[in-house]
């Protein structure tokens, strides 16, 4: 296929940036949208751009899905652009997730979890009615809701640190011990993605990837397609504070925090031979609140591991069908490329088909004649 | 001057942006700043340890910016501060460094920014509070169904 | 609030200062007068200013840098033989067990780039050095008042096993000549 540069059209590329913008503002009685308002109240789908987009800026994000007209493939497509843009200017301290501020904490595995489980917001438990009433929602019932809430919110006790389940599964000998992890985790912004891959790399790709890839290929590996059936043995959203070196005094402080959402599956236990047996664990974890992401994410940790051992036995256990097949970024801009003119490369498919059909023809005249 | 710790004087401060430049810009009137190294924003990787293996990965970028400066007073005291806060904004970087300068040394002023640095503790707590309210109001304690109803009610 | 920042350490000066540095790694001999831009400061402190972030490491066996610039550099300090880059006073010979780094068969680009500041570039005055090579139309001549040609002779050394080597940046205190690997340099 040979790529051949196009001419004109340069009028009617404008003009069709400019009806989207039309489209945007149609009808001469609506406000325009804030980046606050796409935050708080589209806040998933603000969270799922921050999570695709691979970088955490909550400002920008809500700019990108503003620009996109809500098309979150386009959004996140902005938050990877800008971030190409950017200096990098280090890497922090290794993180962990004891220290989330959390929001919700749940486990499916267990009941009684060290610190309890809180539901937080969630719609778990709610039946999908629609409240119609929020069609014609007023500002000012709308203005009531968070005061009202937040009436009364003194002595809520709940205790101050939520360690983690996978750890007292640990402390159990339920798990394999942790070896010390002396490696540099790979880059995949930097480095180019050569499998066989190290999982830093595969959960790094995942973690930006796109939630709906990674939903089938999960979904694939629960209905079968696979033998991770899972049970969630803790799922945490919270925000973590980020903590940089203070550049006088190189003591510890917080620079911001990062609302992230993180999630262990326990799997089949494993039984290595000779090995005493133990849980077998994926971990998923994303920027912003998406649980669908990061228990499909641990999922396919847990069954990329079992392919890496064992040999994949589906798609969900071969790490260039999933890694490969998941970021938003890759498949939507190789999907859309078809859409680019490609006038040579099908003028070229036509004359062969053309010359193919003709030489159907002759043989078909050619065989009639024989029989006649 | 303040109770908050120097750890928290930027996600204090942070809560307060549109109040840091002004105050900076009045305290420093007829001082000398100087850029001790180069302000910079750009990305980070943050770094994070999953918890099933201990292996350690990168979650994505995030933004940050850094700042270190230098403050020198007209009768010659000398002071430095420095900021990195998590937001590719500059200005407020150096904003915030030069706040961590006149408060950790005592400058003319440290009391405004002793202030402003309470203020912003004050708001943090507010979102902490309402964070515990999330869970406090949430918290379940299930229970199988073959168990006793622990509201009394009976079962179905 | 205004905050002082020297005019090397800025991002549009850096911007000059490279190009300048392109054009005369790219016409070794070619000699760029960095003068305007500077600020006052030496030419060295400009390419190294430029050149250097906190991704690389640099080694100044001679006390080149001033202390102040070490933040502003963000660069780590090395040894010689580990540094991307090298500071030296050109007035005196290597010492003897100066290694630069010449980089690996598989990676020649490790090989360190090296800032020698002597005296006095393109006057008709010091060591003259006859270049030859890429870059360079027949043969370029080239005076360098203050250095001492035992660093042409160790260089001869040092790429005399291409692609690996190091690359010169030879300074006075405004102006910058570029000398990479591939050139030959002949001394009368």
């Amino acid at each position: 296929m040979a790529y051949v540069a196009i001419q004109g059209g340069e009028r009617a590329i404008e003009e069709a940036a400019k009806l989207l913008d039309f489209l945007r503002a149609e009808g001469d009685d609506q406000s325009p949208i804030g980046s606050r308002e796409i935050e708080t109240q589209l806040r998933y789908l603000h969270s799922r751009v921050l999570s695709e987009g691979g970088m955490y800026h909550p400002r920008l994000a809500s700019l990108a899905i503003k620009q996109s007209l809500g098309d979150t493939l386009e959004a996140s497509f902005y938050l990877r652009a800008y971030r190409s843009t950017r200096p990098r200017i280090g890497e922090t301290d290794t993180h962990t997730t004891e220290r989330m501020r959390l929001i919700r904490r749940i486990s499916a595995a267990f009941k009684d979890v060290p610190g309890g489980q809180m539901l937080g917001p969630t719609p778990d438990f709610m039946q999908r009615l629609f409240r119609l009433e929020l069609l014609d929602e007023s500002p000012e019932a709308f203005q009531r809701i968070a005061s009202e809430w937040m009436a009364d919110l003194n002595g809520a006790e709940v205790p101050d640190s939520f360690p983690k389940v996978v750890e007292a599964l640990r402390a159990e000998g339920l798990l394999s011990e942790k070896e010390p992890y002396t490696d540099k985790p790979y880059d995949i912004t930097r480095e180019p993605i050569v499998f066989p891959l190290p999982r830093s790399a595969a959960l790094a790709m995942m973690t930006r990837a796109e939630t709906g890839s990674l939903l089938a290929m999960a979904y694939s590996s629960m209905r079968g397609y696979g033998d991770v059936h899972p049970t969630v043995a803790e799922l945490r959203v919270g925000y973590l504070p980020v903590i940089l070196p203070h550049p006088v005094t190189d003591e510890p402080i917080e620079v911001g925090e990062v609302l992230m959402t993180e999630c262990e599956v326990v799997a089949m236990y494993d039984s290595d031979d000779g090995e005493k047996p133990t849980f077998g664990l994926g971990y998923g974890a994303c920027f912003g609140h998406n649980e669908v992401k990061a228990i499909s994410m641990a999922i396919l940790d847990r069954s990329l591991q079992k392919g890496q051992r064992d040999g994949p036995s589906a798609p969900s256990e071969d790490p260039e069908f999933v890694l490969l097949h998941s970021d938003g970024i890759e498949s939507m801009g190789f999907c859309t490329h078809y859409k680019m003119p490609h006038y040579i490369t099908f003028q070229s498919d036509l004359d062969r088909l053309r010359t193919t059909q003709k030489k159907y023809e002759e043989r078909e005249r050619g065989a009639r004649g024989d029989d006649e | 001057m303040t109770d908050v710790p120097r750890t928290q004087w930027v996600a204090a401060l942070a809560t307060q942006l549109p109040e840091v430049r002004p105050l900076v810009d009045s305290l420093t009137e007829g001082w000398q700043v100087r850029h001790v190294a180069v302000p910079k924003a750009g990305l980070m990787l943050l770094r994070m340890e999953e918890v099933v293996l201990g292996e350690d990965y990168y979650l994505g970028e995030v933004p940050v910016a850094c700042s270190r400066v230098e403050i020198e007073l007209p009768d010659g005291m000398t002071a430095q501060g420095g900021a990195q806060v998590l937001d590719d904004d500059e200005e407020s970087a150096v904003g915030f460094a030069v706040c961590d300068a006149i408060l950790s040394a005592g400058l003319p002023g440290a009391e405004k920014v002793a202030a402003l640095v309470d203020r912003g503790a004050e708001e943090l707590a507010r979102r902490d509070q309402v964070r515990r309210g999330m869970l406090a109001r949430t918290q379940v304690d299930f229970s199988l169904l073959s168990d006793k109803d622990p509201d009394g009610e009976g079962t179905a | 609030m205004k905050v002082q920042l020297d005019p090397i350490w800025r991002a549009s000066t850096q911007q000059k200062i490279f190009k300048q540095l392109v054009q005369v790694i790219s016409r070794p001999g070619e000699i760029a007068e960095l003068d305007e831009v500077l600020g006052g400061e030496r030419a060295a402190m400009g390419v190294l200013s430029t050149l250097a972030d906190r991704m690389v490491s640099v080694a100044d066996p001679d006390g080149a840098i001033p202390p102040g610039a070490w933040p502003l550099l963000e660069a780590r300090s090395a040894v010689v033989s580990d540094a991307d880059y090298v500071v030296v006073n050109g007035k005196k010979p290597p010492g003897r067990d100066f290694e630069p780094r010449l980089g690996e068969l598989s990676h020649p680009e490790r090989g360190s780039t090296v800032i020698i500041e002597i005296d006095r570039l393109g006057a008709d005055e010091g060591a003259r050095l006859e270049l030859r090579g890429p870059g360079v139309r027949d043969t370029c001549s080239v005076c360098c008042a203050g250095l001492d040609v035992a660093w042409i002779e160790c260089r001869r050394c040092w790429v005399s096993h291409f692609p690996l080597g190091i690359d010169l940046f030879v300074t006075d205190a405004t102006r910058v000549l570029a000398i990479p690997r591939t050139t030959q340099v002949g001394t009368d």
